[in-house]
C-alpha cells in the first residue's frame, strides 16, 4: 500500500506547480456601479461577495482566513472587514478562524507562501484563504485565493500542489463616500507629535487606572489600584497619597492575575475602588485636612463607570476577566467573558468599549458599532486634541510585544502609534488642566517584575 | 541590621503572586497534555526529586512557596515573617483541604517534614533549627501558625523551605498520602484545576500527563497529541541543580579510594556520553564552587576487592554512569557489581549506612549555603553542618553567603564521602500555542503557570 502511496505522490510530484484555476461556480465579484454607500455598508457588500465566491467553492472545513491591508490606511477597514467576513462563513457552517499571517510575497521572505501554510495547519485548518484589501481612489478591492493545506504524510518534503479546491477570489466595490485616501499628515512642523513622559515605577503590579479631580483644584489627579494600596499621583507623577487596603479581608477564592476596578461618583466627589484580591471594596473620599482619601463605606462588587454613571460588574472568580451581565444604559451588556471594559459619556452620546481574551473588541459609539479583530487589555477613550471626539488607545494583542505599540484610532483622523518599552496592560484618559485636552497614562510591566506610569499627550510643535 | 535586607526581598515577592504577564493578559481555560519521558513519578515529594518528577508532583503536592529567580511566591503560606531575627513565622493560608476533604493544619506540615528526619538528606535544610527535629516538632502554634527557633542567624531559611522535597503531605488512609496543588487528580494522569488553590487557581482547566519513554514523548509532541514535553531533546533550560554523586564507605572500600575515582575518572567524557539531558560535569560539592587539587593515587593498587555499586534504577542516566565507573574502577583493581534499585530502598540503604559505593542525585537549593547544608548531609558530614553554617548564615549580604559557602564547598569537597559527577538540569518544549510555565531558581518548570494562546496572541510569523 505504500508503495502506491508513493507512486501516487511521485506523479503527483511531478505534474509540477498547478496554476491556480477560477472557481467553476461563477459568482459574482463584483456590483454594478451604484452611488457611494457608508464605509460599513462597502465592508459589508465585500464580505457577503467574498462568502458567496468562497462558498461556491466548497472548501473543506475549517478554514483559516487571513486578511491583510495592500498599505497601512487600510489597515483599519481590514480590520472591521475581517469579523464581517468570518461572521458569514461561520453562519455557512465553514469554521473560519482568522489567521495572521504574512501572505505579501514581494515584501517578505521567499519562503512566505510555505509559512502561512505551516501556520494556518498548525491552527488545525484544512483550507487557507489569503485576502489582501486594496483602497484605491474610487474602488476598494479585495483580491486573494484559497487552497487547501492539508498534506499526506507520505509527500514527506516534496513539493506537491494541496488537495482540495483552489480558487481565487476577488470582490470590487465602489469607495464609499468620504473615503477618498486621506492624506497622510506632513511631517513639517506644526504638526502635532505624541510625546511620552515617564511618572513614577511601582513595585506592585497595578490592578486598575483611574483619574478624577479629588481635590477640586481643576486638574485631574491619577488613581493607581495595586493589591495593597489605592495611590494618588498628581499630572507631573508627583505622589500625593496612598491608602493601604489591609483594612479589608483577602478573597476568600484568589486570582493568579488580579483586577482591579475604579469608578468616580461626583458632587460630592467619591472614589469606588474594589481589588480582586479582596472580599470588599471601598468608598472614599478626599480629606482636604490630610491632604489623602479616606474610607467612607464599603462596596460589596466593584462598580465600572464614566462621566458619573456606574454600573455593577462581577468579576469572574479566581480569573482575570468580567462575567457577562446585562447592566443598565449606556453600558449595555457584557456578552462574554470581557478582559478589560471602558467607557466615555461626550456631548454626543456614549463611548463604550469592552476587549474579549481572544483579542476581539467590541466598540459601541454615536457614530455606531465596531468590532476590532486584535487588539490588547489596555483600552481607553481620550481627546488628545481637546476637539470633543474622543479617540480610542488601544495597547497590542501579542502576547510579548517589543515594544508595545499604543494605537490612537479615530473616524475622523488616519492612527497614530507610539512604540513604549514593557507591557501595556491598563490605561486611562486623565484631564491636564481646564478645558478638554486630555493625556493617556499606561501602566506597563517591565521585564524586572515592576511597573511604570507612563503620561501620553500631544504636543504641537 | 541582618534581618533588613532580606524582609525587603521577601515583601516586594509577595506582591509577585503572579506572573508578569503580557501586553494581552493571559487567559484562563483549555486543556494541555504533558509528554514525559520517563516511569511514573513517585507520590513522596522527597523521592520525586529529580526537576520533571518535581514539577508533574508539584501538580496535585505543593509546599509552602515556590523559589522563583524573581523572589519567593507563595504557595500554601500566606505569609512568612521574621517575628525577630531568630524566629521565623508562617501562617498558613485559608481553608486549605486535602483531596480527602481533611484541612490541613500547621501540625500536618510539621509531620510531613518531620518524616525528612528518617532517610532523606533534605532534612540539612532544617538544620538551622534551633533543637533539631525536636524543635521542628514543637513548631506549630495553633491551628495555621508556626513558630521556627533559628540557633543561628540563617536568611536563606524562607527560600530553603519552598525546595520541593518539602512538599507537604498528609495521610489519606491505607499508607497512602496526599497533598494540596494547584491541581486535583480527577483519574491517572489527567489534573483538574483546583479553583481554591490558595495562590489562585491554574490558568488551564485540564492538564493530561503522558508517560512513556524518550521516544513516545517526541512522537507525541510532532504530532500535536501533546502541547508540552518535559526532558525532551530541545527546549528551554533553566539552572541546572539535580546533582548527581558517587558515595563511598571509606571503612570497606579502603584507604585512597577517592583518589582511584579521581585519577581514573574523566567528568567531561561522562557527561558527553552517557548522561542524558541537560548536564555538566561537577568536580565540587557545588556548581560554581572551586575544583579541589586532584590527589595523587597510592602506589599499590589493591587487586581483586569486590565492591557493590547500587544505582538508582529509575533515572536513566545512572545505569550507564554506574556502569562506566565500574568499568574505570575494573582498571584500577577493583571488582565492581551493580545493583539496581528503586529510589526508596537506595535512600534508605544511604539513611542506613548499609553501601560499599551508590550514586545518589539531588535537588541542590538554588541558594548556595542550604545547598552546602544538604550537600555535606549527603556526603556522612552531619557533624560539620553545626560548625559551618553560622559562619554563612552570619553574613547579611547574599552575594557574600554566597561566595563563602562556594568556597567552603571547595574546601570541604576532599573530605566528603561524595564523590561529585555531574549536574543536570531540565528542558522544557512548548508548543506554539503554549505559554507560560516558568522554570524556577532551581530548574523545576511551574506547570500550573502554562496558559494557553489565542490568534491574536501569537506573533506574526517573520515579525520582529
Amino acid at each position: 500500500v505504500s508503495v502506491a502511496w508513493a507512486l501516487t505522490a511521485l506523479i503527483l510530484g511531478s505534474a509540477g506547480d498547478v496554476p491556480v484555476r477560477r472557481a467553476t461556480t461563477s459568482a459574482p465579484n463584483a456590483l454594478p456601479r451604484q452611488a457611494p454607500a457608508s464605509a460599513a455598508q462597502t465592508l459589508t457588500g465585500l464580505a457577503d461577495l467574498l462568502t458567496a465566491q468562497i462558498r461556491a467553492a466548497v472548501p473543506p472545513p475549517p478554514l483559516a482566513v487571513s486578511l491583510q491591508p495592500a498599505e497601512s490606511r487600510a489597515a483599519p477597514d481590514a480590520q472591521a472587514l475581517l469579523p464581517l467576513l468570518l461572521a458569514r462563513l461561520s453562519a455557512a457552517r465553514l469554521a473560519p478562524a482568522a489567521l495572521n499571517c504574512e501572505h505579501d510575497c514581494e515584501q517578505a521572505a521567499l519562503t512566505c507562501d510555505h509559512d502561512c501554510d505551516q501556520a494556518a495547519l498548525t491552527s488545525g485548518a484544512r483550507t487557507l484563504i489569503q485576502l489582501t484589501l486594496r483602497e484605491d481612489a474610487g474602488v476598494w478591492t479585495v483580491q486573494g485565493e484559497l487552497h487547501g493545506v492539508w498534506r499526506n504524510f507520505w509527500d514527506g518534503a516534496r513539493a506537491v500542489p494541496p488537495p482540495g479546491p483552489t480558487a481565487a477570489l476577488s470582490a470590487t466595490l465602489p469607495a464609499p463616500k468620504g473615503a477618498e485616501p486621506l492624506p497622510l499628515p506632513p511631517p513639517e512642523t506644526g504638526t502635532p507629535t505624541l510625546v511620552a513622559t515617564e511618572l513614577a515605577t511601582l513595585p506592585d503590579a497595578v490592578e486598575a487606572l483611574g483619574a478624577a479631580d479629588v481635590d477640586g483644584d481643576g486638574t485631574d489627579e491619577l488613581l493607581v489600584l495595586t493589591s495593597r494600596a489605592l495611590l494618588t499621583y498628581d499630572v507631573q507623577g508627583q505622589r500625593l497619597g496612598q491608602h493601604p487596603l489591609d483594612a479589608l479581608a483577602p478573597a476568600p477564592i484568589a486570582s493568579r492575575d488580579p483586577r482591579g476596578m475604579i469608578a468616580v461618583l461626583p458632587s460630592p466627589l467619591r472614589v469606588l475602588a474594589f481589588s480582586q484580591t479582596r472580599a470588599a471594596g471601598e468608598v472614599l473620599a478626599w480629606d482636604a485636612g490630610a491632604r489623602s482619601l479616606r474610607a467612607t463605606g464599603t462596596l460589596d462588587s466593584p462598580r465600572w463607570g464614566c462621566s458619573g454613571q456606574t454600573a455593577q460588574v462581577h468579576f469572574t472568580e479566581g480569573e482575570n476577566t468580567f462575567a457577562p451581565a446585562v447592566l443598565k444604559r449606556p453600558f449595555g451588556r457584557i456578552s462574554r467573558e470581557a478582559v478589560a471594559l471602558t467607557c466615555r459619556l461626550g456631548a454626543d452620546g456614549a463611548y463604550v468599549a469592552q476587549v474579549f481574551p481572544d483579542g476581539a473588541a467590541q466598540v459601541q459609539t454615536p457614530g455606531g458599532p465596531r468590532s476590532l479583530a486584535a487588539v490588547g487589555s489596555g483600552i481607553a477613550f481620550v481627546d488628545l486634541d481637546g476637539e470633543g471626539t474622543p479617540e480610542l488607545a488601544t495597547s497590542s494583542a501579542l502576547l510579548d510585544p517589543d515594544p508595545d505599540v499604543l494605537t490612537f484610532s479615530s473616524a475622523k483622523a488616519p492612527s497614530r502609534t507610539i512604540p513604549l518599552p514593557g507591557r501595556i496592560l491598563e490605561l486611562t484618559a486623565l484631564r491636564m488642566a481646564q478645558g478638554q485636552r486630555e493625556a493617556l497614562v499606561a501602566a506597563r510591566a517591565l521585564p524586572d517584575g515592576t511597573w511604570a506610569l507612563t503620561r501620553v499627550e500631544e504636543v504641537s510643535r | 541590621m541582618s534581618r533588613l535586607p532580606s524582609l525587603c526581598a521577601l515583601l516586594s515577592a509577595l506582591s509577585l503572586g503572579s506572573p508578569a504577564l503580557a501586553a494581552s493578559r493571559a487567559s484562563f481555560g483549555g486543556s494541555v497534555t504533558v509528554a514525559h519521558a520517563g516511569v511514573a513519578v513517585p507520590p513522596d515529594p522527597a523521592l520525586a526529586d529529580a526537576p520533571a518528577d518535581a514539577a508533574l508532583r508539584a501538580l496535585d503536592t505543593t509546599g509552602l512557596c515556590r523559589d522563583t529567580p524573581e523572589g519567593l511566591t507563595l504557595g500554601l503560606a500566606r505569609s512568612m515573617t521574621r517575628s525577630s531575627p531568630d524566629q521565623l513565622e508562617i501562617t498558613l493560608a485559608d481553608g486549605l483541604q486535602s483531596r480527602k476533604g481533611a484541612p490541613l493544619t500547621a501540625l500536618d506540615v510539621v509531620t510531613a517534614w518531620d518524616r525528612l528526619f528518617r532517610g532523606s538528606p533534605y532534612r540539612a535544610l532544617f538544620a538551622p533549627i534551633r533543637g533539631g527535629e525536636a524543635g521542628l516538632r514543637a513548631a506549630s502554634v495553633g491551628r495555621d501558625r508556626l513558630q521556627l527557633p533559628l540557633a543561628f542567624p540563617w536568611p536563606d531559611l524562607e527560600r530553603s523551605l519552598c525546595h520541593p522535597a518539602l512538599a507537604i503531605t498528609v495521610p489519606a488512609g491505607f499508607g497512602a498520602r496526599t497533598g494540596v496543588g494547584p491541581f486535583t487528580l480527577a483519574s491517572p494522569g489527567h489534573f483538574r484545576a483546583a479553583l481554591g488553590f490558595p495562590a489562585g487557581r491554574p490558568f488551564l482547566d485540564r492538564l493530561a500527563v503522558e508517560t512513556t519513554d524518550a521516544r513516545g514523548a517526541a512522537r507525541a509532541f510532532a504530532l500535536s497529541r501533546a502541547q508540552v514535553e518535559l526532558d525532551g531533546e530541545a527546549g528551554v533550560e533553566g539552572p541546572r541543580r539535580f546533582a548527581t554523586y558517587l558515595l563511598f564507605r571509606e571503612d570497606r572500600t579502603g584507604p585512597g579510594f577517592r583518589a582511584r575515582v579521581e585519577a581514573s575518572l574523566d567528568r567531561s567524557d561522562l557527561v558527553r556520553l552517557f548522561v542524558r539531558g541537560p548536564a555538566a560535569p561537577l568536580s565540587a560539592l557545588l556548581p560554581g564552587a572551586p575544583a579541589p587539587t586532584t590527589p595523587t593515587p597510592l602506589a599499590n593498587p589493591p587487586r581483586g576487592q569486590s565492591l557493590t555499586l547500587l544505582y538508582d534504577g529509575s533515572l536513566p542516566s545512572q545505569r550507564p554512569v554506574a556502569e562506566r565507573i565500574a568499568l574505570k574502577l575494573h582498571d584500577r583493581g577493583y571488582d565492581v557489581r551493580l545493583q539496581g534499585l528503586e529510589r526508596a530502598a537506595l535512600r534508605e540503604r544511604w539513611a542506613s549506612g548499609d553501601y560499599e559505593l551508590m550514586l545518589q542525585s539531588i535537588l541542590l537549593p538554588a541558594e548556595a549555603g542550604p545547598a552546602l547544608a544538604v550537600a555535606l548531609e549527603l556526603g556522612g558530614q552531619h557533624a560539620r553542618l553545626a560548625q559551618e553554617l553560622p559562619a554563612i548564615g552570619a553574613l547579611p549580604d547574599d552575594g557574600e553567603r554566597e561566595a563563602l559557602a562556594l568556597s567552603r564547598a571547595g574546601a570541604l569537597t576532599a573530605s566528603s564521602q561524595a564523590i561529585p559527577l555531574y549536574v543536570q538540569g531540565v528542558r522544557l518544549k512548548k508548543g506554539p500555542r503554549v505559554a507560560g510555565g516558568n522554570l524556577d531558581a532551581l530548574g523545576v518548570p511551574d506547570l500550573s503557570t502554562l496558559f494557553l494562546l489565542h490568534d491574536a496572541q501569537l506573533a506574526p510569523p517573520g515579525g520582529p
